[in-house]
C-alpha cells in the first residue's frame, strides 16, 4: 500500500510538472482561448475533486458547493475591496472562509441524513447568497464587486500565471484525495457513508468522520471559487453562487466515476471542452447535455467511465 | 397593510403552496424519493395551460384537467427509469436522476419556448372581490379554491378508495403490503404518476396569476420542500397546512423585514424544522416506524 502511494505520489508530481511547462511551449498571447479552456478544465478538477471527498468518499451528497466556492470569491474579492491587499495573496484566504462556513455547515447539516443532507446543503448555500445580497455595506449587494487585477511580484496576471495556479491547486486536490483513498480514514468514510447507525455502533466517531471530509472539502471548494472570480475579475452574488457550481462537480464526478481518484479527472478532461464547444453553438445545449448524462449515467452505468473501463478489463 | 389583510393574502397563496407540495410529499411517502424535478412538472404544466389559451383559448382551469393523463404518463415514464435501482442505493441515486431530469425538461422549455415570460391574462384578471376588507384578484381566488378542492379530493382518494388503501399500505409497510397481494410496482407507479399529475395541475392553477418561463420552477422547488418539511413529509394535511404557514409567513416577513430578507424566510423555516423536528411539525407518529 505504501508503495502504490509513493508511485501515485510521482505519477502526480510528474504530470504537474510536465504540464506546467506548456505555457513555454505554447504562447499563452497567441492562444488565449487555448488557456480559457485549460484553466476551465483545471478548476472543474478542482471542484469536482473537493466534492468527490464528500459526496463521493463520505457518501454526504451535497448540492450546495456553489455555498463554498461563492464565500471563497467573496473573500477574494473583498479583502482587497476593504484593506488593500493584493487579490492573489488572498487567494490563500478563500478556502479558509470556506472552512469556516463548513463548521457552520457541518453543525446544522450533519444531524440530517441522506437526501436531507442535500437538500439542507442546497438551503444553506441559499442562505449564503441572500446574506451577500442583503449585506450591502460590506459586500455591495447585487452591484457587484470588482477585483482589480495586479500582477503577483514578477508575473504578469495573464493566462499563463492562471494556468498554473489552477493547474497546481488541481494538484494540490487530487493529492488530498489520493490521501484520503490510501489512508485508513477512508475505510472510515465509506462506512459512515453506508450506514451511519452501523458505523457508529462500532464505535466509529461518525461526526468528526463526516466533518474531516467537510473540512478538506470546503476548502478546496473555496480556492475554486476564489481563483475563478480572480480570472473573471467582477463578482456578484447571481454568479458567485450559481447553482451550475452546485450541480457542476456532481456531474463531472458521476460521469467520470464516483468516489475514484481519477473520477473527476476524466469527466472535467473529456465534458468541460465539450460543454465549451456546445456553448458556442447553443446557448443552453450543455445543459440538456448535462442533464442527460445525469440521467444515463446514473441509471445505466452507475461507476462512471472509469467503472466501466474497470469492468472490460476484468 | 392591515395584519387581517395579510394574514388573509397569506392564506391564499398558502393553498397553492400546499397544492405544489402535496405531489412531492406522495411520492416521498411511498417510494422515498425526492423529484428534484418537481417544479420543473410544474412549469411544464403552466406552458401547457398557456400554450391551449393561446391557440384555442381555452381557460387553464378547464385545461388543467384536459392535459392531466399526459402528466400521468410523463410519471410513469420517470418511474421506469427509477424503478430498476436497487432499493439500497435508490434514495440517492433517484435524488441525483431527477435533477438531471430537472435539467433537461428546463432546457427544453428554453430552446423551445425561448426565455421569454409569458402571461396568462384571462377576462376577468382584473377583476377583484372584497375579503373581510382584503382586495383578492379574482384568478387569485379561484386558483387558491381549486387547490383547496383538490387537496381534499385526493385525501378522499387516499382514505376511500381501494387503490387509495393500497398506496397508504404502501407507504407504511412495502413488505408487509406486498405479503397482503398490493402490486407494489404498480402502485409505486400509479403513485409517482398522481404526483406528477398533481403538479401539472399546480402549474394550471399557477399560469393565470404568475409569470410562465422555462426556470420558473426552481422558484417552487424549496418552496415545495419547504412546505414538506413542514407538515411531516408525508400527510396530505401536513402539506396544507405547511403550505398556510409558509404562506402567512412569507406575507408577514414581506411586510415587515426588509426586501432582499424577505426570501430568507422560507429557508430559515426549512432549515429550522429539519434541524429541530427531523419529522416535521405534524409527523410525530412517524417516528416509530
Amino acid at each position: 500500500m505504501k508503495r502504490s502511494s509513493h508511485r501515485d505520489l510521482v505519477a502526480l508530481l510528474l504530470c504537474l510538472g510536465v504540464l506546467s511547462l506548456l505555457p513555454a511551449v505554447i504562447d499563452t498571447r497567441r492562444m488565449p482561448y487555448l488557456f480559457d479552456v485549460l484553466f476551465s478544465v483545471n478548476v472543474a478538477v478542482l471542484l469536482a475533486s473537493s466534492w468527490n471527498i464528500l459526496g463521493g468518499f463520505a457518501g454526504q451528497v451535497s448540492f450546495g458547493h456553489a455555498g463554498f466556492a461563492g464565500i471563497g470569491a467573496y473573500a477574494v474579492a473583498l479583502l482587497p475591496h476593504h484593506l488593500q491587499w493584493s487579490p492573489w495573496l488572498s487567494l490563500p484566504f478563500a478556502g479558509i472562509a470556506a472552512m469556516i462556513a463548513a463548521i457552520l455547515v457541518g453543525g446544522i447539516a450533519f444531524r440530517l441524513r441522506g437526501p436531507y443532507f442535500a437538500l439542507s446543503t442546497l438551503a444553506l448555500a441559499e442562505v449564503a447568497r441572500l446574506v451577500v445580497e442583503g449585506w450591502r455595506s460590506f459586500t455591495e449587494g447585487t452591484q457587484g464587486v470588482v477585483i482589480q487585477q495586479k500582477p503577483l511580484y514578477l508575473f504578469e496576471a495573464d493566462g499563463a500565471l492562471f494556468y498554473i495556479t489552477s493547474l497546481w491547486l488541481a494538484g494540490i486536490a487530487l493529492l488530498a484525495v489520493i490521501t484520503i483513498g490510501q489512508s485508513k480514514s477512508r475505510y472510515f468514510l465509506h462506512a459512515v457513508g453506508e450506514s451511519e447507525e452501523a458505523a457508529s455502533a462500532l464505535g466509529v466517531d461518525a461526526w468528526r468522520c463526516k466533518m474531516s471530509a467537510l473540512l478538506p472539502s470546503a476548502f478546496l471548494a473555496g480556492m475554486a471559487g476564489g481563483i475563478l472570480a480572480l480570472h473573471t475579475g467582477f463578482l456578484d452574488p447571481e454568479s458567485a453562487f450559481s447553482i451550475s457550481r452546485s450541480v457542476e462537480p456532481i456531474i463531472l464526478t458521476v460521469v467520470g466515476g464516483i468516489g475514484t481518484a481519477l473520477g473527476p479527472v476524466v469527466g472535467a478532461v473529456i465534458l468541460v471542452p465539450a460543454c465549451e464547444f456546445l456553448r458556442s453553438r447553443f446557448p443552453t445545449g450543455h445543459l440538456l447535455l448535462y442533464g442527460v448524462l445525469l440521467v444515463v449515467f446514473m441509471r445505466f452505468m452507475h461507476g462512471g467511465i472509469l467503472g466501466m473501463v474497470r469492468r472490460k478489463r476484468l | 397593510m392591515l395584519l387581517s389583510s395579510l394574514v388573509i393574502n397569506g392564506l391564499f397563496t398558502g393553498l397553492i403552496y400546499g397544492l405544489i407540495a402535496v405531489g412531492l410529499t406522495v411520492i416521498f411517502g411511498v417510494m422515498r424519493i425526492i423529484n428534484m424535478s418537481h417544479g420543473d412538472i410544474v412549469m411544464l404544466g403552466m406552458y401547457s395551460a398557456w400554450i391551449l389559451f393561446e391557440k384555442f383559448g381555452v381557460s387553464p382551469y378547464v385545461s388543467m384537467f384536459l392535459t392531466a393523463p399526459l402528466f400521468f404518463l410523463l410519471g410513469s415514464l420517470i418511474y421506469e427509469i427509477l424503478d430498476p435501482i436497487p432499493l439500497k442505493r435508490r434514495e440517492m441515486s433517484s435524488l441525483i436522476i431527477t435533477l438531471g431530469i430537472s435539467f433537461v425538461l428546463a432546457t427544453s422549455a428554453m430552446l423551445i419556448f425561448t426565455a421569454d415570460y409569458r402571461t396568462v391574462t384571462l377576462p376577468y384578471s382584473q377583476r377583484v372581490i372584497d375579503i373581510l376588507g382584503t382586495r383578492l384578484g379574482y384568478p387569485a381566488l379561484i386558483s387558491s379554491a381549486i387547490s383547496l378542492v383538490l387537496m381534499c379530493l385526493f385525501r378522499l382518494f387516499l382514505s376511500r378508495t381501494h387503490i387509495g388503501r393500497a398506496i397508504r399500505a404502501t407507504a407504511i409497510d412495502r413488505t408487509s403490503a406486498a405479503l397482503l397481494g398490493v402490486n407494489v410496482k404498480r402502485i409505486s407507479q400509479a403513485t409517482f404518476g398522481a404526483g406528477v399529475v398533481l403538479a401539472g395541475l399546480a402549474g394550471g392553477v399557477l399560469a393565470p396569476i404568475y409569470y410562465v418561463y422555462p426556470f420558473v420552477g426552481s422558484n417552487f422547488i424549496i418552496k415545495a420542500f419547504a412546505v414538506v418539511v413542514l407538515g411531516g413529509m408525508e400527510s396530505v394535511t401536513g402539506a396544507i397546512a405547511g403550505g398556510l404557514i409558509l404562506g402567512v409567513a412569507e406575507a408577514l416577513g414581506g411586510a415587515f423585514l426588509e426586501h432582499s430578507l424577505k426570501d430568507i424566510i422560507v429557508f430559515v423555516l426549512f432549515l429550522g424544522v429539519l434541524f429541530f423536528r427531523p419529522t416535521g411539525l405534524f409527523g410525530g407518529r412517524e417516528r416509530n416506524r
